[in-house]
């Protein structure tokens, strides 16, 4: 996977960077194997957006995030990005009203959740939740 | 002892503001020869002794091809000055010592100045010095450039580090590839290099400048070479870990990311983020434009008054050239000045702030549309204030063909020595929509800019991208001090050229209008070459008087207004006289066309100049000079003829 394809809100860590002319650019302002980062939020037309490196926030295009290979935490998985197994939910990134909503379907943070063939159930009851993509992509889960 | 000091940093840690603190307003901006980047030097006297300051280029890494990385890099590489002081910020502090480890391999006699230690404070962060002196070998000294915190115990530093007082020397260990690099320092022969240790690890980073010179004497693998360039910056980002571990306790840094984040959503919201970008560029232009007025219309009443006072001495030849020519030649651009140094006021509370970077991140997209980036938009907005800067400004983008694009699109950016014109103009045919044929000018401006920009990418560089890797800053409240030096540094500059050129500008013409018939106007040279030019520009329903006044114009645009004073015989903003003058020359529609022509043609002497010195060739000044040309010939054509079938 690489870094443009990683939802706002989500931390990663770094593969490896292609070979890109700015490679030596992205090399020393941090963006080095191994360290960890996070997409902060887009421009309003989707494209170039910021990400967290260590304590900065660096603007890249999307078409120079594509060369930047990543790969996801064990304990950071977007619900959209997760493949099918078991995990507990770590976190939300939206305001009170999407928790409130989360609540109501029965999610909260240490809701322990199962995927099959891209549906969710809550393993408690063996509840099937269907969400939208936008929702999903605000959910993070971590692999049991 | 004169002791040379080199400030050293990531963009934004505060070296400017750092340099302010150190050298006050004793300071002077010119040319690194040879290259196109700012020198900002100052000096100072510390304990008996000189500190000769200068303020290097922001970079993250000696490594990039970019100019200002290059420029820094030799500076510290080829001539190192007596002490180098690396400015890291406390807050972030990774970059700033990856960027500090750099230096220490590079040269020798560094300091480490951890900034915004007052930032520091207030989030409860605690920092080791002690650690961090362990660290990197180097005195270390903790400094507020907002407080003045420390600056007077960096002086000192500077002077016991300049006399050999500290001399350690830390080596940060490549672990699996100490050998190779000793490998290769061994083939590089002695009278080429002398650091060679630094420049073999730049060499295994895939350095261009030391692979072109090593490569007939040092063969590698590509494929070691590939890994080497990704995990000498691996391990060296692990060293730096390594110093924060040790350094740095107390308080994690969430309360300043939260806030920050706040405001960051608001300010770049996917549909309030280009609303805001517009709303405060209409703030800038109001404080400049309508805010200060009053201060203008008094500079203009103190210098009606000096040239009456002149006049009144009698009317031979040299008081008329002083009144006349002088005066009111050089006061028709000076009362412009409250206007442009607003603009840098303005201009640097955006910068100040850190807003200006998230508007490069805002309207990047379309920037890109124009194979632009974001931060070409910052140049070009300074061109708002004069296109020089704007011009100057491109030596900060690291690509190439993104600079050429900047530049040569830049000069179509309404610069403020045009608004002159536009105001005299306006005042005259349009007083009741004043405010909306100016900003249709802006509007014009902005629209051909970025048209020019495709156009010279599509022509000269096949549509190549520009990459966009920048920092956003934290927020920050502007401080007082710097604006002011800012506005200084940016606004004498007009002060400077009324000084020179247009001071000479007003003298020659004031020859050419006066001689040979002493005065007659209609018969003088400056009428043969307005009358020269007037088929030419006839079609667009100019005269002759417009003639001369375009061509005087080619010098700096705001000559336009004292030409046409002298022209018409009316005192400068006297728009009663002018008015009566003016409408016999020009209809409201080629007053139109005229106002979209000055905007257009050629750029003027001192953007040529720059023009010539940043691209480093003839070519694409001749460029410059016959591309506005036509554009501004065309544009004003079709106005005019689609005008005049309305109106
Ligand atoms: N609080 C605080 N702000 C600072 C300090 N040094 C610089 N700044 C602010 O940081 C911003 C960037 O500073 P500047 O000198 O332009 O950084 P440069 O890009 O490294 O030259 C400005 O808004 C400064 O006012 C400091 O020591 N403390
Ligand atoms: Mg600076």
């Amino acid at each position: 996977m690489t870094l443009d394809k990683v939802p706002i809100g989500i931390k990663i860590k770094i593969k490896n960077i292609l070979d890109t002319p700015i490679k030596q650019r992205l090399l020393g302002i941090g963006l080095i194997p191994n360290s960890i980062v996070e997409v902060v939020n887009s421009s309003p037309m989707g494209d170039p957006r910021v990400y967290r490196v260590f304590n900065k926030l660096i603007t890249l295009r999307n078409s120079e995030a594509s060369q930047i290979e990543v790969e996801l935490l064990e304990e950071y998985i977007p619900l959209t990005l997760a493949p099918d197994g078991e995990y507990i939910i770590s976190n939300f990134i939206g305001g009170s009203r999407f928790l409130m909503k989360m609540r109501n379907l029965g999610l909260s943070i240490g809701t322990k959740v199962k995927i099959l063939n891209n549906s969710l159930y809550i393993i408690k009851n063996n509840k099937h939740i269907s969400l939208g993509h936008g929702m999903k992509e605000k959910i993070i889960l971590r692999r049991i | 002892m004169v002791i040379s000091v080199a400030l050293v940093g990531n963009p934004n840690v505060g070296k400017t503001s750092v340099f302010n603190r150190l050298v006050g307003a004793r300071q002077y901006v010119a040319n690194w020869p040879g290259v196109t980047v700012t020198k900002v030097e100052g000096a100072t006297t510390w304990k008996n002794e000189t500190l000769h300051i200068i303020d290097l280029p922001g970079t993250y890494s000696f490594s990039s091809q970019s100019v200002d990385e290059t420029v820094t890099k030799n500076f510290l590489f080829y001539a190192p000055p007596n002490v180098t002081v690396v400015i890291a910020d406390s807050i972030n502090p990774e970059q700033s010592f990856y960027l500090l480890i750099e230096t220490l391999e590079l040269t020798s006699n560094v300091i480490l100045a951890m900034n915004s230690i007052d930032e520091a404070k207030k989030l409860g962060i605690k920092i080791d010095k002690f650690e961090l002196q362990k660290h990197f070998g180097i005195p270390v000294v903790f400094t507020s450039a907002k407080t003045g915190e420390g600056i007077n115990e960096l002086k000192d530093l500077i002077v016991d580090v300049a006399k050999g007082k500290y001399n350690k020397k830390v080596i940060f260990d490549y672990e699996k590839y100490e050998n190779l690099i000793s490998e290769i320092e061994n083939k590089i022969p002695d009278d080429l290099f002398s650091n060679k240790r630094y420049v073999a690890i730049k060499f295994l980073e895939g350095d261009k400048e030391f692979n072109d010179k090593l490569h007939e004497y040092i063969e590698i693998e590509p494929k070691m070479l590939e890994e080497t360039q990704q995990n000498i910056p691996t391990i060296r980002y692990s060293h730096v870990a390594n110093a924060i571990k040790e350094a740095y306790s107390g308080k994690s840094l969430n309360i300043q990311r939260t806030i920050n984040d706040k405001i960051d959503h608001i300010l770049t919201h996917k549909f309030l983020g280009i609303p805001i970008l517009i709303f405060i560029m209409y703030l800038v232009f109001k404080f400049t434009f309508e805010i200060v007025q009053p201060l203008s219309d008094f500079l203009d009443g103190l210098l009606s008054s000096l040239s009456e006072y002149v006049n009144s001495f009698g009317n031979n030849i040299f008081i008329t050239l002083i009144s006349d020519g002088i005066i009111s030649g050089v006061g028709a651009v000076l009362v412009f000045i409250p206007n442009i140094f607003a603009l840098f006021f303005a201009l640097g509370i955006l910068e100040e702030s850190g807003y200006l970077p998230r508007a490069a991140f805002v309207i990047d997209r379309l920037m890109y549309k124009m194979k632009l980036s974001g931060r070409a938009f910052i140049s070009l907005l300074l061109g708002f204030g004069c296109n020089v800067s704007s011009v100057m400004s491109t030596r900060g983008l690291p690509d190439e063909k993104e600079r050429i694009g900047t530049i040569l699109a830049s000069p179509f950016i309404s610069c403020s020595a045009r608004l002159p014109v536009y105001i005299m103009i306006t005042s005259i045919f349009f007083p009741n929509n004043k405010a909306i044929v100016l900003f249709s000018i802006y509007i014009i401006s902005i629209l051909i800019t970025a048209f020019t920009a495709y156009f010279v990418n599509k022509i000269f560089f096949k549509g190549e991208d520009v990459p966009l890797v920048m920092e956003l800053p934290r927020y920050r409240i502007p401080t007082f001090r710097n604006l002011m030096i800012y506005m200084w540094n940016k606004g004498s500059h007009f002060i400077k050229k009324a000084g020179t050129i247009i001071f000479m500008a007003s003298i020659v013409i004031w020859f050419v209008s006066y001689f040979p018939s002493h005065g007659e106007i209609e018969t003088s040279y400056a009428a043969y070459l307005g009358k020269l030019i007037e088929p030419i520009i006839k079609p667009l329903g100019f005269n002759w008087q417009v003639g001369t006044a375009l061509f005087f114009g080619g010098v700096a645009k705001e000559v336009i207004v004292s030409t046409f004073s002298m022209l018409y015989g009316f005192a400068e903003q006297d728009f009663t006289t002018a008015k009566l003058a003016l409408s016999n020359s020009l209809t409201p529609v080629s007053a139109y066309a005229f106002l979209i022509f000055v905007l257009m043609y050629i750029p003027c002497f001192a953007t040529l100049a720059a023009i010539k010195s940043e691209t480093g060739s003839w070519k694409w000044v001749v460029f410059s000079v016959i591309y506005s040309l036509s554009v501004a010939y065309i544009s004003s054509f079709i106005i005019v003829s689609i005008g005049n079938l309305i109106f």
